[in-house]
């Protein structure tokens, strides 16, 4: 018996409760294969893929640069003065086949009209020591002359930006690329960068019906940036950057002017269903209607009929525009070491939603509509590029740099959304070096 | 037969023996429960479907603390309201009444002869607005705050609808139970 209204609710719960009801058989026949994913592995696994990447590629790249480094300078070279080239003959030589220690010291002696190294090798071998009286012959010996002049080219490659002309000899270091930068590790600049996302409609089958009628918005990125050199190929950058993404919705007719004749009593009458997730209409201004698709609900009454009121047409696209602000943590390696520099770089970046907003455009002004509901407001993405440096002066630098980006955590927590998994941007911009 | 630890641990593995071991075993109690929020067996077997397919896919967020089984049955609760809320929009079914509320004869009501199976095909043939709290409120304890945030009306409305939820229900039940006394008494 129940006399209380609530026992109805006991009668159901305790009747319900541990109620089985055998599913069809077909429906676990129907159920995909699920890969169980672990979050802690999955960010783990992307930062190891990427260091790995980093220095497979770049290892490769400079082996390879090297090579061509060394064929270049093997290559006969003619442009020096045969008396020049027999004058400088023997101490050239000495220099070239140690050239590992002077790169590694930074250090030379000079002489009154030839360079040589102020420490040799140890292990120098006995045809460098037997080398030198035989190229000193300067009159007589055509081999040490032809031999010098090939040498003396790889040494005037590693000493050409430099002036010897002090007189006796003396030690004085030699300005590297290595003490250059020490003097200028940290660099600030801009950067923009156009880009797409390459979007996923998760397998489910109304996303995709639903993107048939959407467009991606251009990815749009601009980023201030602080690198600090670590040596003379590395460096760490970080910086503030603000991204936008968005989605175009095709065929939602939107009309202003509602509120004059309709006041609402919720925060909202209107929503529309879209690849991204539901957009709440909290502009009780505005009306919203689908006349092809089945994408608008509304809640006001069906005793009032808006169709029939004298609203402004606004659009007949609505668009949802979503701004992260960033912060990225990224590794530089510097492979190949030029007036061009082409540098590998990898890293995270953490982005905050700082912006949610559907809009419908009309003569160039934003209507706001209202906002998608259910987007993550913390986003985390492993980035991945290959830029490129050119030295514009000795403290300007202009940066070009394709960046793939995979983004580690949902774009939205609405089960049937699209996921942004992956995007594709060209950072270009201005760097200076102090 | 498999512990449950065992069985996560399998699915964890991603190993598909051990994910149908799981859907077996409590396929059949969270199918009632689609049932209760669906209104009918189509929508019904699409939210154990999406359900599991969410439990697999968290399965690690599971931080053993509280019951396996209540864990799974938010899982299949929030896929229910998800796909009601985006139904509810689309379709407008807050407009949408069951039709005639059948009469009954006032009076005291006991409840025998009502299976689970009955309780079950009454709450399915509640309008979905009514539906959806009375389930949320009775069965599974949410309080009308929550459910006001969950479905996005007011509280009074969650109020009114349970109320409304309520009054058919007792009717339902009036009705049942009067028929099958006349039906014993026969």
């Amino acid at each position: 018996m129940f006399n209380r209204e609530p026992d109805i609710d006991v009668l159901f719960r305790n009747g319900l409760k541990d109620f089985e009801v055998l599913p069809p058989s077909d429906i676990w026949d129907e159920m995909p294969p699920i890969k169980v994913t672990h979050g802690r592995q999955r960010i783990f696994y992307a930062a190891v893929a990427g260091l790995a990447l980093l220095f497979s590629v770049s290892a490769a790249l400079t082996a390879l640069f090297r090579n061509n480094d060394n064929i270049a300078a093997n290559l006969p070279q003619t442009s020096f003065s045969r008396a020049r080239q027999v004058k400088t003959a023997g101490p050239t030589l000495k220099a070239e086949k140690s050239t590992a220690t002077v790169l590694k010291h930074e250090f030379r002696t000079t002489t009154e009209n030839s360079t040589v190294t102020a420490t040799a090798p140890a292990s120098a071998s006995n045809d460098q020591v037997n080398d030198t009286p035989a190229l000193n012959d300067q009159n007589n010996n055509a081999f040490a002359t032809e031999r010098n002049s090939e040498e003396r080219v790889n040494l005037a490659g590693l000493f050409t930006s430099h002036d010897f002309g002090n007189a006796g000899t003396s030690i004085i270091p030699v300005a590297t690329n290595e003490t250059k930068t020490k003097s200028n590790r940290f660099m600030i600049g801009g950067s923009v960068a156009p880009g797409m996302s390459i979007i996923s409609d998760g397998g489910h089958s109304d996303t995709k019906k639903l993107l048939t009628s959407e467009n991606s918005m251009p990815e749009l990125s601009a980023a201030l940036s602080v690198r600090y050199k670590i040596s003379s190929r590395f460096s760490i950058q970080t910086g503030l950057g603000v991204t936008s993404v968005g989605q175009i919705v095709k065929g939602i007719d939107i009309y202003s002017g509602l509120s004059h004749y309709y006041s609402s009593k919720g925060k909202f009458n209107y929503v529309v269903q879209t690849a991204s997730g539901q957009v709440i209409g909290t502009n009780t201004d505005v009306r919203i209607a689908d006349e092809s698709a089945n994408r608008v609900g509304s809640v006001i009454s069906q005793a009032i009929d808006p169709s029939k009121l004298p609203l402004s047409y606004v659009n007949d696209d609505l668009r949802q525009r979503f701004r992260y602000l960033e912060v990225p943590f990224i590794a530089r390696y510097k492979v190949i070491d030029r007036r061009v520099d082409l540098n590998l770089c990898g890293g995270f970046s953490y982005g905050y939603l700082i912006e949610n907003v559907a809009f419908a455009t009309v003569n160039s002004k934003d209507v706001k509509v209202g906002y998608t509901e259910g987007i993550n407001k913390n986003s985390v993405s492993s980035q991945m590029g290959f830029g490129m440096e050119y030295n514009l002066t000795k403290n300007v630098t202009f940066n070009f740099e394709p960046v793939v980006r995979y983004y580690i955590t949902p774009f939205s927590s609405a089960s049937n959304a699209i996921d942004r998994q992956y995007s594709f941007g060209i950072f270009s911009g201005l760097f200076y070096r102090f | 037969m498999a512990e449950v630890d065992e069985i996560i641990k399998g699915c964890l593995s991603g190993r598909r023996h051990f994910q149908e071991l799981l859907y077996r075993r409590y396929s059949p109690r969270f199918y009632a429960v689609s049932l209760q929020y669906a209104g009918n067996a189509e929508e019904a077997r699409d939210i154990l479907q999406e359900s599991f397919i969410k439990i697999f896919e968290n399965l690690e967020k599971f931080n053993h603390d509280g019951s396996f089984e209540g864990w799974m049955r938010r899982i299949v609760v929030n896929t229910a309201l998800e796909r009601y809320r985006n139904r509810y929009y689309l379709t407008r079914v807050d407009d949408i009444e069951s039709g005639e509320e059948p009469e009954a004869d006032p009076g005291t009501t006991d409840f025998a002869g009502l299976e689970a199976c009955d309780l079950l095909k009454m709450i399915m043939e509640l309008p979905p607005k009514y539906r959806m709290v009375f389930n949320l409120y009775a069965i599974e304890g949410y309080t009308h705050k929550e459910i006001a945030e969950m479905l996005r009306i007011s509280e009074g409305t969650s109020k009114s609808n349970l109320s409304r939820a309520r009054d058919i229900l007792q009717r339902k039940v009036k009705i049942f139970t009067g028929i099958s006394r006349r039906v014993i008494n026969v």
